[in-house]
C-alpha cells in the first residue's frame, strides 16, 4: 500500500476506534444510570455491538492502550477522560491494566457480560474492586488484556512498606524493597569445578549403560506388526522404581472419579460446610476464650445471613449448634456457652430482619423461616407472634399459627401472654389454639381474657369455653359474669354448663337475690334464671317458685320482668315441680304472669315426658 | 493454556451445539497432534503416516464441508478451532501443551486449512511442519517459505503477535515467587498484630501465579526447589500454593476455584504461627505434649482464619484446607473431627503437595530429606491410606516421573537437572533435562537437550537417566539452576 494511502488508511482507522471507544464510555455511563433492561441501555449495546462488529470484521483486532486518563489506538489518544470519578480508562488503569484486546467473534452476549462486569466492579468498595481479576476470572473468549507483574509488585512493597510504617519501624528504602525480590545467584560458580559420583551412584550408572547397551531399547522402533509406531512400546527396562513402573496416564474410570469429586465439590454448599467446620473448632477448641470468638463470629454470621433472608442458613446453624450441646453434653463450661449462643439467636435483631426484607419487597422463603423459628423453639415464640401482622397472605399467617401452636403446646401461659389487644387477628387465634390443646391445658389460661377489651375474642372465648364441660371452664366463664359488657354476660351464661350446679347456682342465686338483679335487662334476667332452671336443683326451683308467686301490690316493671324470667327459669327446668309451680302462677293475679305462665305449660312436654 | 471446566461439564452439556463443538475440535486437534508426531520420525509414504494422515484429511475434510476454511489459532495460551476456544481435560493435557509448544516454537500464531485442500499437500505440509526447524526468531519465515516453495496453496499461516511472545519469563517468574514470600510474611505479621490482611492483594496474586504457570509451568515447578529461603514456613507455603494452584489446573478447576484454591493452599499453614518455635524446629523427637502442641496448627490455623475480620472475602475452603491439610485421605490423621466424614477436594490438593515439598526440604528434625523422585515413590506406598490416589498419580503426571528440579545421571556419564516433563506420557522417563556437567564431571552451563531425542543415524536414543541422584551428597543446589535462567543472575549472591 503506498504510503499515503497507509496513512489514510491509519487515520480511518483510528477515527473508527475513537468512535468506538467514546460510545464505550457512554454505554458504561449509562449503565450506571438506568437498569440493563432499559431501552436506553439496550440500544447503547446495541449501537456499540454494531461498531465492534464492523471494527473487527475490518480488522479483525482492536488493540487499546490504557493511561491514566486516555485510551491510545496505534499509539495516538483514542478517548481522553480527567475526572478519575468517572473515567473508564482511569478505571482500567488504577488496577495495572495496560493494554486490552478485542477479537474477532466478539458478540453482543460477551459486549454485555463485559459491560456488565464493569458494572460490578465499579460498584464493589474499593478494597475489594479489582477490574484485572475480575477479567480474569471471566475469562472472555474474545476479550483478552495485558496486565504486566510491576503493578503487583508495587502494591506488595507498598503494603509491605506501609506495614513497616505503621509498626514505627525504620522505613525501608525502595532498593531494599526491590532487592528483597531480585534473583541473586552466581551464575559462574555453576560453571566451576567438578563432581564425582560416589561409589554406588556410579555403579548404577554403569548398571544403567550396560543395559541400555544390551537390549536394545533404544534401537529405533520399527513398525511392528499392527503397532502404532507414533506410539513406540514403553520402556520396560530402565531405572526402576514405582514411580517409574506407573504409568500415569489416568484410565477412564480415574478420570470419571476425577470429574465426579470436582462436581461434587462445586455443589457442596459453601455455607454448609463453613458451618460444618466451625462447629469442628468449636470442638476441638480447649480455651473458652476462643470458643467465645468463634461463637461470636458464628452468631455474626448467622444474622449476616438471616438479614439477607437465608434462612435455611439460620436452621443450619441452629441445627448443628444443637447437635454440638448434645454431643458436649458433659463438658458444662462448653455447653453453657452453646446455650449462650443459642440464647442469643432469639434476638429482636431477626424481626427487624424479616420486616426490613419485607420493606423492600423481597420474596420470604416462609418455609425457611418457620423452619428457622421451629428451631429456636419456645423463645421464638414472641417473634412469631410479631411477624404475624407482618406476614404477606393467609398461607404465611397460618404457617406462623401452626408454628405457634407446635411450638407454644407445652406453654399456654406464655401463648396466651401473646395475646394483645393490638394485635386482634392474632388474639383470635391465639384463643383458638389454647382451646385446641390437649387436655384441656390451653383451658385455664383463657382466664386471661377476661379483661379483654375485644368484645368479639371474648365471644369467642366464651363460645369455646362453653364447649368444654372442663370444670375450670366453668370457673371462667362464672367470671365472665360480671363483665361490663352485658352481651358478655349473657353469652357465658348462656355458656355455663348447668350440670356443674353447685357453686354456680349459688352464685347466680345470690346475684339473683341482689337488689342489683333488678337492674337488668329482661333479656339477662331470662338468661340467668334459665340457667337456674336448666340445673334442675331444689334450691332452684325454689327460688324460681318464690320469684315467679311473689306478687307485690305494686308491681314495678322490673319485678315484672323477674316474674316473667322465673317462668322462663321454670318452664327451662321442665320437671313436674316446675310445672306445678308455672301452674300456680298461671292463677296469679298478674296478667302477663298469667298469660307466660300458660305459654310455658303449653310448651312443656306431656307430664312424663320431661324434657330432657 | 486455559481451562473452565472438564469437557463435558455443566456448561457444555447445557448446549449441545456447544459440546458437539468441543468434540469436533478435540477430534480434529488429536488428529494433527498425531500426525504431527509421527511426521517427525516417518516420510510420508510410511504406512503410520499415511493412516493417520488419511484420518486427519478426512476430518479436516468433513469440517471443510461446512465451513470455507479451518483455522487453528494460538491466542494467550489456548487454541481455539475457527474462534471456537478448545478445551483440555486432565487426559488431553499433554497433548494440549504439546501442540502449543510447537506452535510457539515456531512463531505461529494459527495455521489455516482452506477448502479444496487434497490429501497429498497436507501430508506434504504436515511433513514440512514437522521437520521444519525451531530456530527462534526466523522459525516462522522459514515454515512459510518452506510451504510456499512446496507449492502448498490451501494453507493460510500467520505469524505470533508481538503481545503473544512472553519476554523476559523466567526473570518475571523468579521475581513473583520472592514477591509471594515478601507478601506472605507481611500477612502473616498484620495477623500477629491482628491487622487487616491485604486479601485483594493475595487474589490478585493467585492470578499472577496462574498466568506464570501457563506460559513458563516447567520453570515455576523448578522454583518450588527453592528450599533455602530464611524462613521454612513461608518459603514451603509459597512452594505449595504453587504446586496447588498448577495441580488444580490439570484437574481442571475453574479459575475461580483455582483463585480459592491458591489462597488456601497459601494460608494453610497460618496455624504455625501459633506453634512456638523451638517445637518447630526441636532437632529430635517430640515428646507426646509437645506432639499434641504441634498437631494443633491445622487446627489453629482454621480458627485463626474463620476468626479473621477480613474473613468473609477470604474462600471459605481455606479454612478448611487449614484444618484439614493433615487429614489422610482414609480419615486418619489430625485433628480427629467430631461429626465430618469427609475431606474437601482442595484438602485433598493440598496434602498431596504440601507432603511433597516437606519430605524434599531438608529440616533439622528429619534424619533424611528425600529427592522429588524419592518422595514421589514414598508417596505412591500411600496412595489410597494417606493420599487420593488419582490426585497423587495427577501429581506424578504432572511432574513427572523425575519430577521437575531432580538431578540425573545419564548414561553418557553427564549429570543434569530435569527442566520439563516429557508431554508424552508414553516417554515419561525421557524429560527435558539441563546438562550441568560433561561426561567427565566437570561442571559446565549445559543446554537443555530433550531425553527423547534420537541420533538420526543410529536412531537410538542419544541419552537416558541412569539414576536419579541426591543433590546433597554433591553440594549442588538446584534451585540455583533456575535462578541462573532468570535475568539479572549474574549478580553475586549477598551475604551468602
Amino acid at each position: 500500500m503506498p504510503p499515503g494511502q497507509a496513512d489514510t488508511a491509519a487515520v480511518a482507522r483510528l477515527d473508527q476506534a475513537r468512535d468506538l471507544l467514546h460510545y464505550l464510555a457512554n454505554t458504561v455511563s449509562a449503565m450506571k444510570i438506568f437498569p440493563n433492561e432499559h431501552a436506553t441501555v439496550t440500544g447503547f449495546v446495541d449501537q456499540l455491538t454494531a461498531k465492534f462488529t464492523d471494527f473487527l470484521n475490518a480488522h479483525q483486532k482492536l488493540q487499546i492502550g490504557i493511561e491514566e486518563f486516555a485510551f491510545t489506538y496505534e499509539g495516538k489518544p483514542a478517548y481522553t477522560d480527567e475526572v478519575a470519578i468517572k473515567s473508564l480508562p482511569f478505571f482500567f488503569f488504577k488496577d495495572g491494566l495496560q493494554i486490552i484486546f478485542f477479537y474477532q467473534g466478539l458478540d453482543r452476549a460477551e459486549i454485555l457480560e463485559f459491560l456488565e462486569l464493569i458494572k460490578s466492579e465499579a460498584q464493589k468498595p474499593t478494597e475489594d474492586a479489582d477490574i484485572v481479576v475480575a477479567l480474569w476470572e471471566r475469562d472472555f473468549p474474545n476479550i483478552q488484556y495485558y496486565a504486566p507483574d510491576e503493578y503487583l509488585e508495587n502494591r506488595i512493597l507498598g503494603e509491605t512498606q506501609e506495614g513497616r510504617e505503621e509498626r514505627i519501624m525504620p522505613d525501608l528504602p525502595g532498593e531494599l524493597a526491590q532487592e528483597m525480590i531480585e534473583v541473586r545467584v552466581d551464575a559462574s560458580k555453576l560453571s566451576q569445578g567438578r563432581v564425582e559420583l560416589d561409589r554406588e551412584d556410579r555403579e548404577l550408572v554403569e548398571t544403567a549403560s550396560a543395559r541400555s547397551d544390551e537390549d536394545g531399547t533404544d534401537a529405533p522402533p520399527g513398525p511392528p506388526p499392527g503397532g502404532d509406531p507414533a506410539n513406540p512400546p514403553a520402556e520396560a527396562k530402565g531405572p526402576v522404581s514405582p514411580a517409574a513402573a506407573m504409568d500415569p496416564t489416568l484410565t477412564e474410570s480415574e478420570l470419571a472419579s476425577l470429574e465426579t469429586m470436582v462436581r461434587v465439590n462445586r455443589t457442596i454448599s459453601p455455607q454448609e460446610e463453613y458451618i460444618n467446620l466451625m462447629v469442628e473448632i468449636l470442638y476441638l477448641e480447649a480455651d473458652p476464650a476462643n470458643d467465645r470468638a468463634a461463637l461470636d463470629t458464628l452468631l455474626e454470621y448467622h444474622f449476616d445471613r438471616i438479614q439477607h433472608g437465608h434462612f435455611d442458613i439460620g436452621v443450619l446453624v441452629l441445627q448443628k449448634i444443637h447437635e454440638l450441646r448434645r454431643a458436649l453434653a458433659g463438658d458444662a463450661a462448653k455447653a453453657a456457652l452453646l446455650d449462650d449462643f443459642l440464647a442469643r439467636t432469639v434476638s429482636p435483631k431477626t424481626v427487624e430482619a424479616v420486616k426490613a426484607l419485607l420493606d423492600q419487597k423481597k420474596a420470604m422463603d416462609w418455609e425457611s423461616l418457620l423452619g428457622f423459628f421451629s428451631l429456636l423453639g419456645p423463645p421464638a415464640l414472641d417473634l412469631a407472634a410479631e411477624l404475624y401482622d407482618i406476614a404477606p397472605d393467609g398461607q404465611a399467617r397460618h404457617r406462623i399459627v401452626e408454628f405457634l401452636e407446635k411450638a407454644g403446646a407445652d406453654r399456654p401461659g406464655h401463648l396466651a401472654g401473646l395475646a394483645d389487644k393490638t394485635r386482634p387477628a392474632l388474639a383470635r387465634e391465639i384463643v383458638g389454639l389454647l382451646a385446641r390443646l390437649k387436655e384441656d391445658r390451653g383451658i385455664p389460661h383463657l382466664a386471661a381474657f377476661l379483661n379483654f377489651p375485644n368484645r368479639e375474642i371474648k365471644s369467642e372465648v366464651l363460645r369455646l369455653l362453653g364447649r368444654s364441660r372442663n370444670e375450670t371452664a366453668g370457673r371462667i366463664l362464672a367470671g365472665f359474669l360480671n363483665d361490663p359488657d352485658e352481651e358478655i354476660r349473657i353469652q357465658a351464661v348462656l355458656a355455663l354448663d348447668p350440670a356443674q350446679g353447685g357453686a354456680r347456682v349459688r352464685q347466680i342465686l345470690n346475684e339473683a337475690s341482689a337488689r342489683e338483679f333488678r337492674a337488668k335487662s329482661y333479656k339477662e334476667k331470662e338468661a340467668l334464671l334459665s340457667f337456674l332452671g336448666r340445673t334442675r336443683s331444689p334450691e332452684a326451683l325454689g327460688f324460681l317458685e318464690r320469684t315467679l308467686l311473689h306478687a307485690p301490690v305494686l308491681s314495678p316493671k322490673a319485678i315484672l320482668e323477674t316474674r316473667l324470667a322465673a317462668a322462663a327459669g321454670l318452664e327451662a327446668m321442665a320437671t313436674p315441680e316446675a310445672a306445678q309451680a308455672l301452674q300456680k302462677g298461671a292463677l296469679g293475679r298478674t296478667r302477663r304472669v298469667r298469660e307466660a305462665c300458660q305459654a310455658a305449660l303449653m310448651r312443656l312436654p306431656p307430664a312424663g315426658a320431661a324434657r330432657s | 493454556m486455559d481451562n473452565r471446566e472438564l469437557p463435558g461439564g455443566p456448561a457444555a452439556g447445557a448446549d449441545p451445539g456447544a459440546r458437539a463443538r468441543q468434540k469436533a475440535g478435540l477430534e480434529l486437534l488429536t488428529r494433527f497432534h498425531i500426525v504431527d508426531k509421527i511426521a517427525k520420525i516417518y516420510d510420508p509414504g510410511n504406512d503410520a503416516f499415511q493412516t493417520q494422515g488419511r484420518l486427519l484429511f478426512e476430518t479436516l475434510t468433513a469440517a471443510l464441508a461446512a465451513e470455507e476454511e479451518v483455522s487453528l489459532r494460538l491466542r494467550h495460551g489456548t487454541l481455539l478451532l475457527n474462534g471456537v476456544r478448545l478445551k483440555f481435560g486432565v487426559g488431553t493435557y499433554g497433548m494440549f501443551k504439546s501442540v502449543i509448544e510447537e506452535f510457539r516454537a515456531r512463531n505461529l500464531e494459527s495455521v489455516t486449512f482452506l477448502r479444496g485442500l487434497t490429501i497429498d499437500e497436507l501430508f506434504e505440509f504436515m511433513s514440512v511442519f514437522a521437520k521444519r526447524e525451531k530456530t527462534g526468531a526466523d522459525a516462522f519465515d522459514g515454515l512459510k517459505a518452506d510451504v510456499e516453495a512446496a507449492g502448498l496453496e490451501h494453507f493460510e499461516l500467520e505469524k505470533l503477535a508481538a503481545e503473544e511472545i512472553p519476554q523476559g519469563l523466567h526473570e518475571s517468574s523468579a521475581r513473583l515467587f520472592f514477591l509471594s514470600i515478601v507478601h506472605l510474611k507481611e500477612s502473616f505479621a498484620r495477623d500477629r498484630r491482628n491487622e487487616p490482611i491485604k486479601i485483594s492483594t493475595t487474589r490478585r496474586l493467585m492470578q499472577s501465579i496462574y498466568n506464570h504457570i501457563v506460559e513458563d509451568e516447567g520453570f515455576v515447578y523448578g522454583l518450588t526447589n527453592i528450599k533455602n529461603h530464611d524462613e521454612y514456613t513461608l518459603n514451603h507455603s509459597v512452594n505449595v500454593c504453587l504446586l496447588a494452584t498448577a495441580l488444580g489446573r490439570r484437574l481442571g478447576l475453574s479459575r475461580a476455584e483455582l483463585v480459592d484454591l491458591g489462597m488456601a493452599a497459601f494460608f494453610h499453614d497460618l496455624g504455625k504461627t501459633e506453634t512456638p518455635l523451638e517445637i518447630l524446629n526441636k532437632p529430635g523427637r517430640l515428646t507426646d505434649a509437645e506432639r499434641d502442641i504441634m498437631e494443633r496448627h491445622p487446627f489453629h490455623g482454621a480458627e485463626k482464619l474463620a476468626l479473621l475480620k477480613e474473613f468473609r472475602r477470604l474462600p471459605l475452603r481455606a479454612i478448611h484446607v487449614a484444618m484439614e491439610h493433615h487429614i489422610k485421605e482414609d480419615l486418619s490423621g489430625y485433628p480427629r473431627y467430631f461429626k465430618k466424614d469427609d475431606i474437601n477436594l482442595f484438602s485433598k490438593i493440598v496434602k498431596v503437595v504440601d507432603v511433597f515439598d516437606a519430605i524434599t526440604t531438608k529440616r533439622i528434625y528429619r534424619a533424611k530429606t528425600f529427592t522429588r523422585a524419592e518422595a514421589l515413590n514414598l508417596m505412591l506406598e500411600q496412595s489410597g491410606t494417606e493420599f487420593n490416589p488419582v490426585i497423587l498419580k495427577a501429581f506424578v503426571n504432572m511432574l513427572g516421573v523425575f519430577p521437575i528440579g531432580t538431578l540425573v545421571a545419564l548414561t553418557t556419564g553427564e549429570m543434569a537437572i530435569v527442566q520439563d516433563v516429557n508431554p508424552d506420557a508414553k516417554l515419561v522417563l525421557r524429560p527435558t533435562v539441563k546438562l550441568i556437567t560433561d561426561s567427565a564431571g566437570n561442571k559446565i552451563d549445559g543446554e537443555a537437550v530433550d531425553l527423547a531425542e534420537r541420533d538420526p543415524e543410529t536412531g537410538r536414543f542419544r541419552r537416558t537417566i541412569a539414576a536419579a541422584l541426591d543433590p546433597g551428597k554433591y553440594g549442588i543446589e538446584v534451585s540455583d539452576y533456575f535462578l541462573s535462567q532468570a535475568a539479572g543472575a549474574a549478580r553475586p549472591e549477598a551475604g551468602a
